[in-house]
């Protein structure tokens, strides 16, 4: 199977403190991965080596590599621009613009290139069509996005990642902040992502990581302990540190 | 999480509990097949009584255990070896219910072939059988109480054991039944009583690899 990313032997240090250690991880194209792992065991830092969102954390070296489509995103002369166009990010808390969805969602977009109205118009519905939330604000496109519920706050902020066509979208615990049903309708909308394009996701809630992705990734200390198959890391995890914290039993 | 591991204790204090009533029903199943056959052996009806009249326990603990299983799942939604312990305990309550069942048989075959029958010779061979089945039966419940991988692994080669003693019971009860007409009656109720006690062995290795299942992730396929 094509990679989409590979990690290789990434470090990474946030003053004299180790946060991420020698972490290696292949991530095959169209398949949502899920990162799980107690607070604090680096998983946060793992995704945003990904697209050197790191970059502009004071104090923090990475090293090792990361590769996209095979190619090298630290090596010099990357257009760390381009590159967070091709590797989008969604976060915790909705975190819209204080503008409108039309705004939001056509920001990158223009960031990257012109477009006439036809474009945009274009650009604005499918979207928000991808995102699932296309039926809900098709009649507000104008009004603002704080409006939204928490919900489509958070489908917004993913189509505005998805306008710029991304090949990869990183997602640090996107439904921590939502209701179940909202949640549901974004584990949804990531099963039909997968169709397009690769998923990376850190969830806190172990149900979610068990039904939404295809692979699992468990974080401790800093350490990549397990990375595998979903169904092989929650019916028969390799490493026993795996096991106590799938099964609650840790600490 | 405080609150997170609270209730993962509580669960996992249901599980236990849960294997110990996979345990106790293990327990009945094994008393079920011992008498019975030591009523077939002995020409007890007194015995056979007895084992009949426990009939509905093991339906019984079958149904409830079962229940408490998928409400485990339902609530907790366990993985890793969580999950494999409830599932393999789901299939090993059934096997423990068949082999509680040919127990039972064994036992009403007592009843009917009553006093009346000549008796011939005493069928040793089915307390051998039996021995031996139970003593599969033991360890493979023995290997899902400890997580015992390499015990479970030891039960399914027991059953070649069990099925020589099958052989040799039915050729020496058909020539029994050539030599002597009116031990036909008894001798095909025999035939049949060390079938039961062969399925018992194969019932046994079948909780075996559902032991071998929930202790390591291993699936047996069959060869
Ligand atoms: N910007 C930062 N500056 C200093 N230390 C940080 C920073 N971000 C994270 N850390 C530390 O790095 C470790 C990993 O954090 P993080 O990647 O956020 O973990 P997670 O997402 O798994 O909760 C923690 O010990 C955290 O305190
Ligand atoms: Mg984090």
């Amino acid at each position: 199977m094509q990679k989409a990313i590979r990690v290789k032997a990434l470090d990474v240090h946030y003053g004299r403190s180790r946060a991420l250690k020698s972490v290696s991880m292949d991530i095959p194209e169209r398949s949502v991965v899920a990162l799980i792992g107690p607070s604090g065991c680096g998983k946060s830092t793992f995704l945003r080596c990904l697209n050197r969102m790191n970059d502009t954390v004071p104090g923090a070296k990475v090293e090792g590599d990361v590769e996209v489509d095979g190619h090298s995103v630290y090596r010099n002369g990357t257009d760390v621009v381009e590159l967070r166009r091709q590797v989008g990010m969604v976060f915790q808390k909705p975190n819209p613009f204080p503008k409108s969805i039309r705004d939001n969602v056509l920001f990158g977009p223009r960031l990257h290139r012109r477009m006439d109205r036809a474009e945009c118009d274009r650009v604005l519905e499918s979207s928000l069509r991808r995102a699932a939330i296309w039926d809900e604000v098709k009649d507000r496109l104008d009004a603002p996005a704080m409006g939204l519920s928490g919900g489509q706050q958070q489908r917004l902020c993913i189509a505005r990642a998805l306008a710029v066509e991304p090949r990869i979208l990183l997602m640090d615990e996107p439904c921590s902040a939502l209701d179940p049903i909202a949640t549901a309708k974004i584990e949804e909308l990531i099963q039909d992502l997968k169709k397009e394009l690769t998923v990376v996701m850190v969830t806190h809630n172990m149900q979610q990581a068990a039904r939404a992705s295809d692979y699992t990734g468990f974080f401790y200390l800093g350490e990549l302990v397990e990375f595998g198959t979903t169904k092989q890391v929650f019916e028969n995890p390799r490493e026993k540190r795996t096991e106590d914290y799938v099964t609650g039993r840790f600490g | 999480m405080p609150e997170v591991r609270l209730m993962a204790r509580q669960f996992h204090q249901d599980l236990d509990k849960l294997k110990d009533r996979v345990l106790e029903m293990g327990a009945k199943a094994r008393l079920n097949v011992v008498e019975g056959v030591r009523s077939v052996v002995e020409r007890d009806t007194e015995l056979a009584e007895r084992v009949i009249l426990r009939g509905e326990e093991l339906n019984r603990m079958d149904v409830e255990i079962e229940r408490d299983a998928l409400d485990l799942l339902a609530l907790n939604q366990p993985v890793a070896q969580d999950l494999r312990t409830v599932g393999a305990s789901l299939k090993i309550i059934t096997y423990l219910d068949r082999i509680g069942r040919y127990g039972y048989d064994l036992a009403k075959m007592t009843k009917q072939l009553g006093a009346r029958e000549p008796s011939g010779k005493k069928p040793v061979t089915l307390s051998l059988m039996a021995d031996h089945a139970m003593m599969m039966l033991d360890a493979a419940l023995s290997a899902y109480k400890d997580r015992d991988g390499a015990k479970a692994r030891g039960v399914g080669p027991q059953d070649e054991v069990v099925d020589a003693l099958y052989e040799q019971m039915f050729r020496t009860t058909v020539t029994t039944m050539l030599e002597d007409p009116r031990t036909i009656t008894r001798g095909a109720h025999l035939i049949l009583a060390a079938r039961h006690l062969e399925r018992c062995a194969d019932n046994a290795s079948k909780i075996a690899e559902k032991a071998l299942y929930m202790a390591t992730g291993e699936r047996r396929l069959p060869v």
